[in-house]
């Protein structure tokens, strides 16, 4: 096994340790009080260590499984941050566009380029979709963004 | 308050039209999460939560426990006919259940579920009223370290019990401690963790979280995975026409009376819940069993006990919740999130300031396994139906609940991409065996736990004798070390006794 295939699946253990101890860098600015008075920065500081020191076993523990490849979809990792990506430029859209046409290019988007389904089948799930959901939580009383189509 | 005058209470508030209502609501799409694999409870009453944002806080309650003693009911169907478990708690029942229905006895096993689901379900219930009343009045006298205590056992037992290695679990839970910590500290209102950012300010709200965690993170794991293959159904009709006979109920009646024992005793356990007490059911059917090899080959005892198990540990679930505060696994908190979203702290004072909530969601799951049971085989049919559907049409859903859930908690866009991350991050974690659990309750759990070590070092003074000198403060950390000591203690043993072995080979 190469070294890279052996480092992989410990790197999310190493991440955690480097998040622990880069908390416990800003935990230490905190007011850190007494035992016998604990502050503000007390309790941070004990569970910024706490996490640095399980991250660091798990990293250093020689039972390391592999990430699990299972039945991957071919195009898997394309398909995941394709929506990640489409999800980050809804919320961008999402003000000046408004809630009905994001969501249903965003369905749209799902069942015709996720899920192969005809244009015509897509499109009309879409939007029905997208004013259902919007009919339904704007009577709940969650002011969804009307964007181009306040009128 | 006599336990018979609390029932009559309890079901004049669950009898209440609108809350029969969210009963069925809650039992129905429950049964369809079950059914439908890649969805499970938790995943639901996240998506669910903002929902809730609207109803009266026991109808709110009493849907989402609804979905949960739900879930367990509808896994049962798609894993004797599928070989498809809609839910963790429903891997067992596949390995008989499948081999019953594949020598034509789908309809005897389908009924051993039912039947063993809901007589096992009301016993757990049973369990349910008789404990909670009394454990609740014995926690009125818990202080500060018992609630520490308290906290720390249940997040290492959660860590110990739950999937992935402990090392990983811990640094799980204590990474969702540090997430509990970010916003103003409770005593002393100082920011901690918030950057300068003023959102952050109130802290990270759980159902952005909770949604990204097992919803958003559940859409990628879709996306990333081919779906499998499933298994032919024989028709339905020649189904349901062959119920368990007399001898196959006489089998299985003592596994589904062992069933709901085991089921009731580890649902208690934080972290243990539903799925490990299916198969500590399962194995002591086997071991007990004067023939164990029939095990795997289709015995209805195989299907009778997990199933009767993980009915009863719903009901013992709620115990450690309602009386104590305590969330024993990840959909007890986010039940916990789903009463605090309403301003509400279950704990020992429960019982005594809200007594028709407490007992109106505790008498509406009588009802709901009541609605259950006529609701389950009936309609087989559609479920196997709809546990067919092929996943492109649930992801859109999900993404959509997600997306309108998150945005909904303070109407603000960027609590979507708080929930994306989350989703991100919770999928790479279980690609990398990172449980989720041990997170969410860490951070619901971590403010309880912070309040309660700083109240009790400052009643004590500074010292840390005030944990040992406390009896049940002391017996519930003995447990906390123990299951950390234990397990090393027997792997140092093992070690040396390895080595020894090995010696005079060499």
């Amino acid at each position: 096994m190469s070294g890279w295939r052996r480092l992989a699946p410990r790197l999310p253990s190493a991440a955690l340790m480097g998040l622990g101890l880069a908390a416990l860098y800003k935990a230490s600015s905190l007011p850190f009080g007494t035992v016998r008075e604990p502050d503000s920065g007390f309790y941070p500081i004990l569970i910024c260590i706490a996490l640095a020191g399980f991250a660091g076993i798990s990293f250093a523990s020689p039972e390391q499984p592999r990430a699990s490849e299972g039945d991957s979809h071919p195009r898997g990792s394309l398909r995941v941050w394709g929506i990640v990506v489409a999800m980050v430029l809804y919320v961008w859209a999402l003000g000046a566009v408004g809630f009905l046409l994001c969501t249903a290019a965003l369905v749209l988007l799902l069942l015709r380029g996720i899920g192969a389904l005809p244009w015509l089948h897509s499109v009309v799930a879409a939007v029905v979709a997208a004013a259902a959901c919007y009919a339904l939580f704007t009577r709940l009383g969650v002011p969804l963004p009307a964007g181009m189509l306040s009128f | 308050m006599d336990i018979l005058n609390s029932l009559v209470l309890g079901f004049s508030v669950s009898m209440q039209p609108m809350n029969l209502v969210y009963c069925f609501v809650g039992v129905l799409l429950g049964t369809l999460v079950g059914v439908l694999p890649g969805l499970g409870s938790a995943a639901t009453i996240a998506l669910l939560l903002p929902v809730t944002y609207s109803m009266a806080p026991t109808s709110a309650i009493i849907m989402l426990a609804g979905i949960w003693y739900g879930s367990m009911y509808g896994g049962s169907t798609t894993s004797i006919l599928l070989r498809v478990p809609g839910e963790s708690a429903s891997v067992m029942t596949c390995i008989d259940g499948f081999e019953m229905a594949r020598r034509g006895r789908a309809g005897a096993a389908l009924g051993i579920a039912a039947f063993g689901s809901f007589i096992a379900g009301t016993l757990g219930l049973v369990g349910l009223v008789l404990l909670a009343p009394p454990l609740a009045e014995f926690a009125l006298d818990f202080g500060p370290p018992e609630y520490f205590a308290l906290t720390l056992l249940g997040l290492t037992l959660v860590s110990y019990l739950g999937s992935g290695t402990v090392p990983k679990a811990l640094a799980m839970a204590t990474l969702g401690l540090l997430l509990g910590t970010v916003g103003l500290d409770p005593v002393r209102s100082q920011e901690r963790f918030t950057f300068g950012i003023l959102t952050l300010q109130g802290g990270i709200d759980m159902v952005p979280m909770v949604m990204g965690l097992f919803g958003m993170s559940q859409v990628l794991h879709m996306l990333q995975t081919k779906p499998a293959p499933m298994e032919s159904v024989p028709p339905l009709g020649k189904l349901l026409s062959l119920l368990p006979n007399r001898s196959e109920w006489r089998d299985a009646s003592g596994a589904i009376g062992r069933g709901t024992l085991v089921g009731f005793l580890v649902g208690l356990l934080p972290g243990a819940g539903g799925t490990i007490s299916t198969y500590v059911a399962y194995a002591l059917e086997k071991r007990r069993s004067r023939h164990p090899e029939r095990f795997g080959t289709g015995a209805i005892e195989g299907v009778a006990a997990p199933e009767a198990a993980n009915n009863a540990a719903t009901g013992s679930g709620f115990i450690p919740l309602l009386t104590l505060g305590l969330p024993a696994n990840v959909v007890m908190a986010l039940m916990l999130g789903a009463f605090m979203l309403h301003g509400i702290t279950p704990g020992p004072t429960l019982l005594l300031q809200k007594p028709d909530m407490f007992w109106g969601v505790v008498t509406s799951m009588f009802i709901g396994n009541v609605m259950l049971l006529v609701l389950n085989l009936p309609l087989i049919g559609v479920f196997v139906r709809l546990a067919r559907m092929p996943t492109v049409y649930l992801i859109p859903v999900i993404v959509v609940a997600c997306v309108v859930g998150a945005y909904a908690v303070n109407n603000n866009p960027t609590d979507i991409l708080m929930m994306l991350g989350f989703g991100v991050f919770g999928f790479y974690a279980e690609r990398f065996h990172f449980s989720l659990a041990p997170l969410v309750l860490g951070f619901v759990l971590g403010p309880l736990m912070e309040t309660s070590l700083r109240q009790s070092l400052i009643i004590s003074g500074g010292t840390f004798e005030i944990f040992a000198t406390r009896p049940i403060c002391a017996s519930l950390l003995a447990m906390a070390v123990g299951m950390v000591v234990l397990p090393l203690l027997r792997r140092l043993v093992a070690q040396r006794a390895l080595r020894r072995a090995e010696r005079p080979l060499a």
